[in-house]
């Protein structure tokens, strides 16, 4: 909005008389520092998310070659113990959050017929705390010590014992904390104050809604984290025993802090790639979302529940029977609402007009696997079972269904998806469906046989194991390999796209109605929505 | 596009309501985050 205000600063007594010229903006470099823009930002957000991904990726092909055979071979184990580390944070708040944001500062004032986010200087400010972040993150692993190698949940004691790498980490998930609850600040404001006249709540896209309840589960639960890893600081450097038994604290009160916030986190991914795949189903029906209201409840019900379910995580850390049982039961109680969302996308597919391009093969990737991703859970939810596959690959299995084929196969939809929109150029539809299925054999190679590992009774982060485990060991490297060389694929169709991809149609899905489709030309003008569209 | 006079009340007027809602999330987060570590340091 600053945009459309600064470009008309006569407006407000000519506080911005500098900013006059409409098309006038820096070019190169500082366009990108400078810029109040939120397609200019959602581009960073997304490009930056891409090139966490990459660098979370490369720790992955490090864990996946070490395990390619047993005993120590390529990295020592305290190595190996930061690349789980750092794989883990760099992904979560590095790749999967930044890109849904991306594409919440892409797509939200688009859906809702604003002009921009409600704070177009913060939006810039939220984007730019994540490359010191990132350069936090990285660089523990240059400090005395080493990168920590403590696990992405943090977990005290390990985290009072770690050297200097451990405050570098801990600055950057405080940094990753401020740019993620100022973010949501902007989205909850720039839905609520700013859509289109007869843009009623229950009338906008899921997306929008998915955002909305995201962003509430982030303003509340981000504090939080910060809050423990703040306490981490304070046990480490001023004195404090919050965490250190010898001192009179507890370890364990780390882990209830650390999945007060860690579990609504897992919704904070999921949600909005509920919302991109409940646009992308309905566009390639060629029907509207079957039961948008019981979505948007369901929605609400998953987030609200978020917060009651977080010992689900530490079961096996000496609970009364009447706390396990009371978390297991309100874990369960979550697939009921997700179920009803399954079941949603599923009817709106039924009987409707259905065509396979590339984001529509993604978005049935999502609901196989993620499904699946989502059974398992339940499994790990019994605590009886719980209690034997904690802390093996069993769960590494569960939530990398959640976490890949769940949040980056809808990441992978949504860029297709809306590709055409932000640049007006086609991607390659056979390279796409290539991608699409190299993605869906090799995520599966990687990660079925890891369900096969946990059960067996593989633990997880260790870098080596015993012979028995050795043939799913190598076939889920493999996977792994093969899954990191696709990825590459991906960066290839979209450079080609950008370069020299066909012009796009004004409308390349004929299914798709929300606004940006039906109101705006493609690609979509640097300003838009200026003057609010009428929403019946 | 030019806004004219009238999108320009709005607009202030909804400039001031955007800060109030920001304004008071941000309260709830900082609320959230202080009152957390007040809540520990104090019990220690």
């Amino acid at each position: 909005m600053s945009a459309v205000i600064d470009n008309h600063g006569h407006a407000h007594g000519g506080a911005h008389d500098d900013h006059g010229d409409h098309g006038h903006h820096p070019s190169g470099l500082m366009r990108w520092v400078t810029t109040t823009n939120h397609k200019d930002i959602g581009t960073m957000y997304l490009w930056f998310s891409f090139a966490m991904f990459l660098v979370g990726g490369v720790m992955a092909m490090v864990i996946r070659a070490e395990l390619f055979q047993p005993g120590m071979q390529i990295v020592s184990p305290e190595f190996f113990n930061s690349m789980t580390t750092y794989h883990g944070l760099i992904m979560v708040f590095g790749a999967i959050m930044p890109a849904f944001v991306g594409f919440a500062n892409w797509q939200i004032p688009l859906m809702i017929g604003a002009p921009d986010m409600a704070f177009p200087r913060m939006n810039n400010w939220s984007f730019w705390l994540l490359p010191p972040a990132a350069i936090l993150l990285v660089s523990s692993f240059l400090v005395p010590g080493g990168g920590a190698g403590v696990g992405w949940t943090m977990y005290a004691p390990l985290t009072t014992q770690m050297g200097p790498g451990m405050d570098l980490t801990i600055f950057a998930v405080h940094l990753l904390g401020m740019s993620s609850i100022m973010g949501s600040i902007n989205i909850i404001t720039t839905i609520l104050n700013l859509r289109a006249p007869g843009m009623t709540l229950m009338k906008m896209p899921l997306f929008v809604w998915t955002w909305l309840i995201t962003a509430y589960l982030l303003v509340a639960s981000m504090p939080v984290l910060a809050g423990a890893v703040t306490m981490t600081l304070t046990d480490r450097h001023f004195g404090t025993s919050f965490f250190n038994a010898a001192g009179g604290g507890d370890p364990v009160l780390y882990q209830h802090i650390f999945w007060f916030f860690g579990h609504p986190e897992v919704y904070i991914i999921a949600i909005p790639a509920f919302g991109v795949i409940s646009q992308v189903i309905p566009a390639f029906s060629r029907k509207p979302l079957f039961g948008y209201a019981s979505m948007v409840y369901a929605t609400s019900s998953i987030a609200i529940l978020s917060f009651m379910v977080w010992a689900h995580h530490m079961y096996v850390v000496g609970m009364p029977v009447a706390g396990q049982l009371y978390f297991m039961y309100a874990t369960m109680l979550i697939a009921v609402p997700t179920g009803v969302k399954v079941f949603n996308w599923v009817a709106t597919m039924w009987k409707g007009s259905l065509s396979f391009e590339t984001p529509m093969l993604f978005a049935l990737g999502f609901l196989f696997l993620f499904t699946l991703g989502g059974f398992t859970g339940l499994v790990l939810s019994l605590t009886s079972v719980d209690v034997q596959l904690q802390d093996t690959y069993y769960v590494v299995a569960h939530f990398h269904y959640v976490m890949v084929a769940g949040a980056l196969f809808s990441a992978f939809a949504g860029v297709y998806f809306w590709f055409p929109k932000w640049t007006g150029k086609m991607y390659d539809e056979t390279l796409g469906k290539i991608h699409f299925w190299l993605s869906l054999i090799f995520f599966n190679i990687t990660f079925f046989v890891q369900h096969f590992l946990g059960l067996a009774g593989m633990p997880r982060r260790i870098p080596d194991y015993n012979l028995q485990f050795v043939e799913f060991n190598q076939i889920s490297s493999i996977g792994a390999f093969g899954f990191g060389l696709s990825q590459l694929l991906f960066l290839y169709i979209i450079i080609k796209a950008i370069k020299s991809g066909e012009k796009a149609p004004q409308l390349p899905w004929d299914g798709a109605d929300t606004l940006e489709w039906t109101h705006l030309p493609t690609p979509a003008p640097y300003h838009t929505f200026e003057n609010p569209p009428f929403v019946k | 596009m030019m806004v004219d006079e009238v999108n320009s009340a709005q607009y202030s007027v909804l400039r001031r309501k955007n800060l109030r809602t920001g304004i008071l999330l941000g309260l709830f987060a900082a609320v959230c985050f202080f009152g957390f570590l007040a809540k520990f340091f104090l019990a220690r």
